[in-house]
């Protein structure tokens, strides 16, 4: 059965490197500047800045399911070792629970847009910023498993594969 | 051409600062550059992204009919916010 699965590389992983990393750039960036459209839109009094935030959180809810499939998949090849466990497990926790925060805000924001695409509640925009807030705790975790941790570097895998960590 | 001969054996900058430095090679715990480029890679990909995309949604029926993104004339997501509202149908 084993046969079946791709062999793991250096970086523990069946394909080059990591892609998780890569798909959270979506993520983060539109997810951020939804908030920041949504800001300036409501002090600057430029409400065609609403439509814009509206279409980058749709993505963004897209993407982060993207950024969840190969997350999982990387964590579960992760071999994380000492104070990367926690880190890992709270990392996966925020990351599912961002996904249904942005589902539930881009529904809102669905609604909101129907009904009036030139405002925006301000209740929105204090969940845009709960939303941020969310990111960038989830962006210090994803840091600290790759700058701290060096989860699927080469150097750690080989020490996790020779049972010195 | 004598003082150029005497530049290897002077301490360099970054080893004066060797003992303020992480296990990153950084005076601060977490690098901050890779941090910054979610943003430039992520918007300017979507940038594209959505100018490609623009261009191509003009039915009114389907997913785009669902987003009410008919926009007559111009593509709705690079004209922002007038053509794409239910409001200016």
């Amino acid at each position: 059965m084993n046969q079946l699965l791709p062999t793991l590389n250096d970086h523990n992983l069946p394909w080059m490197d990591t892609i998780h990393p890569i798909v959270v750039h979506f993520v983060i960036a539109m997810a951020v500047i939804s908030f920041v459209f949504d800001l300036i839109g409501v002090w600057g009094r430029k409400p065609n800045l609403f439509e814009v935030s509206f279409w980058n959180l749709l993505f963004a809810t897209a993407a982060i399911f993207v950024a969840i499939i190969f997350g999982q998949i990387e964590a579960g090849l992760a071999d994380p070792y000492g104070g990367a466990s926690a880190i890992l497990n709270l990392h996966s926790t925020i990351g599912w629970s961002l996904a249904g925060v942005l589902s539930l805000l881009t529904g809102w924001r669905y609604v909101i847009r129907g009904r009036d695409p030139r405002s925006l509640p301000l209740p929105f925009l204090g969940a845009g910023a709960l939303l941020t807030v969310l990111v960038a705790v989830q962006v210090t975790l994803g840091n600290q498993l790759i700058w701290v941790y060096g989860l699927h570097t080469v150097p750690v895998v080989q020490a996790v594969r020779s049972g010195l960590v | 051409m004598a003082c150029l001969a005497l530049l290897p054996a002077l301490p360099s900058p970054i080893q004066q600062l060797a003992q303020w430095l992480g296990p990153n090679g950084l005076p601060y715990a977490l690098p901050i550059h890779p941090n910054l480029v979610h943003f430039t890679i992520g918007l300017f990909v979507i940038a594209i992204a959505f100018d490609v995309a623009g261009p191509c949604i003009r039915s009114s029926g389907g997913c785009s009919g669902f987003l009410h993104c008919r926009s007559p004339g111009r593509a709705s997501t690079t004209w922002v916010g007038t053509t794409c509202s239910p409001a200016r149908w």
